[in-house]
């Protein structure tokens, strides 16, 4: 039996079987998850706006649907919280900045709209670093967000917020956006489950981007069935974001419950595995053991381009970003934080042959993995090589006491699927000493997000790492 | 090898701020040189790999699930 003080507790797929059942209420769900957030917030800082009215409306209007006999399918009456640079129709949508602080969005983003059609309640709308355009979630105009396993570490970024949300259970599930790692690094050392899919999977229309050639939209839950069942819902072409693909989406929870028999796993030890902290080295080797236990088999690699990748990574998100914000940064320099106008000041002085030699390495590394998935089915690496610093921290120590660059640091594994456009998801694998929570990556072929859910389903069901809760 | 001279000095920073219409205070230009000096280092050193790649053209979209390759029309 469960009280109305666990509800928040639920799990996408456990919540929306007891709606569909008519046994649990969607008022009766959001007033839990809005109740949990007035709880926590104070000490997380998940959210920029919380949405108590709008909330309530929507879940009341979800309820009488489905006493009218419409039920809309599984997340329907779910309480679901958007990164805030997502547009919502009516309510405002900051992405961060002070810059957007008063911007209320006349339309919502594709994205929201389709969550919104499929029923899902929009709790809030979660912090950021600002723009996107970092990793820590050390907002200097809305307060850094915390991590709820340790409220003195941070929560990644850039969406940090969402991440943080999903773990102390203040929604259901999130969307965050990702351009180098922003959905799966946020993943990783909050403990929740969030995919990067296929570039062109998902529209990007009306979502405040960073860089063009990478931003994905992507969900974060707790559970790989969770993120299924986001994806089918915003996943697809959409005719108002040219870049989206032509593509049939599968139906994604089909490829739950198969387990891994058969899937061949690719390592890349001389890159993945090379500058790693020891906890997450020996968490993710056990996690690709694990996978061989089900019958999984792993087949080493070498890539011989892979090394270029961060050089590439740091070109093309510093110029894309300094292009798009290239009037402001003129007009109103003194609203961005230090950190993000130092930033866009830096791609302001790429020169324009390197930013196309990046763009040209990208298909370079993303052809060489092409070929590398006529061997292999997937590939696991850590999602990123050290577990939460610090709120504040500019640096980071990997190994042998030597600091090194945050954002450099963060995004070394995150950056190859998010340069080369493949999907990758990251799962909860274990954690360190310090009870801090450690994610793997999964890198799939294009537009196979349907195995990476496989993947990550069938590790889900042979551990409970995704199950442990924060101490709040 | 990386050059003895660094390759970004706060004197470039400065002509090309100026070039670009970008006001920023003269105390940042050579924090920007520095930052910028380490890396177009290794981007440079990237271009001039990818330069030998003639074949290479700037594509990183899928449309083609098949075969992964072929771009959008």
């Amino acid at each position: 039996m469960i009280t109305v003080t666990e509800l928040h507790e639920l799990t996408i797929s456990e919540a929306s079987s007891l709606i569909e059942r008519r046994e649990l209420s969607p008022v009766e769900l959001t007033e839990a998850v809005l109740h949990r957030i007035d709880a926590v917030e104070d000490k997380v800082n998940a959210y920029i706006t919380v949405l108590h009215d709008e909330a309530r409306h929507a879940a009341k209007a979800a309820e009488q649907m489905i006493a009218a006999g419409y039920y809309l399918g599984a997340l329907h009456g779910i309480p679901i919280a958007l990164k805030d640079n997502i547009y919502t129709r009516g309510v405002r949508t900051t992405a961060g900045s002070k810059i957007l602080a008063d911007f209320i969005p006349t339309e919502d983003a594709t994205v929201a709209i389709r969550l919104k059609q499929a029923g899902a309640i929009i709790v809030g709308k979660t912090n950021m670093h600002e723009f996107a355009w970092g990793g820590t979630t050390d907002n200097p105009h809305y307060g850094a967000t915390r991590n709820p396993w340790d409220l003195s570490r941070f929560p990644a970024g850039s969406s940090g917020g969402s991440g943080a949300a999903v773990a102390a259970r203040e929604c259901l599930g999130a969307l965050g956006t990702d351009t180098g790692g922003s959905i799966r690094l946020p993943s990783a050392v909050n403990g929740v489950t969030g995919i990067r899919p296929t570039i062109g999977r998902v529209s990007n229309y009306n979502v405040v981007p960073l860089a063009w050639s990478m931003d994905t939209v992507g969900p974060m839950c707790r559970t790989a069935r969770d993120v299924a069942i986001m994806l089918q819902v915003i996943a697809g072409p959409d005719p108002l974001d040219p870049g989206t693909a032509s593509v049939p989406v599968p139906d994604y929870l089909s490829y739950l419950g198969r387990g891994a028999e058969g899937i061949r796993i690719g390592v890349v030890p001389d890159y993945f595995f090379d500058h790693l902290q020891p906890a997450v080295e020996a968490a993710v080797r056990a996690a690709i053991e694990e996978l061989e236990r089900l019958g999984a088999t792993v087949i080493e690699l070498s890539l011989e381009h892979i090394h270029g990748n961060i050089s590439a990574q740091l070109t093309v998100e510093s110029c894309e970003p300094s292009a798009y914000h290239q009037k402001w940064l003129r007009e109103r320099s003194q609203d961005y934080g230090d950190d993000v106008r130092i930033l866009l000041e830096r791609g302001e002085l790429y020169l324009a042959t390197q930013y196309i030699q990046a763009q040209r390495y990208r298909t370079l590394l993303r052809n060489e993995f092409m070929e590398a998935f006529r061997r292999v089915d997937v590939f696991i690496c850590p999602t990123l090589p050290f577990v939460a610093t610090p709120v504040g921290a500019m640096t980071v120590v990997i190994e042998g006491g030597r600091e090194e660059d945050m954002l450099s640091a963060i995004m070394q594994f995150t950056g190859v699927p998010s340069l080369t456009g493949l999907p990758a998801i990251s799962v909860p694998c274990g954690f360190s000493k310090e009870r801090l929570p450690i994610g793997m990556q999964i890198i799939g072929r294009p537009f196979d997000e349907g195995t990476l859910l496989r993947v990550a389903d069938a590790y889900q069901a042979i551990t409970t790492w995704h199950e442990e809760t924060p101490p709040l | 090898m990386k050059d003895s001279q660094p390759t970004v000095t706060e004197a470039a920073v400065g002509y090309f701020l100026r070039a670009a219409s970008l006001q920023v205070p003269e105390g940042r230009h050579a924090l920007l040189a520095e930052q910028l000096a380490a890396l177009f280092d290794d981007a440079n050193e990237l271009s001039r790999k990818v330069a030998e790649r003639p074949e290479l053209v700037p594509a990183v979209r899928f449309h083609h699930p098949e075969t992964g390759f072929e771009e959008r029309e």
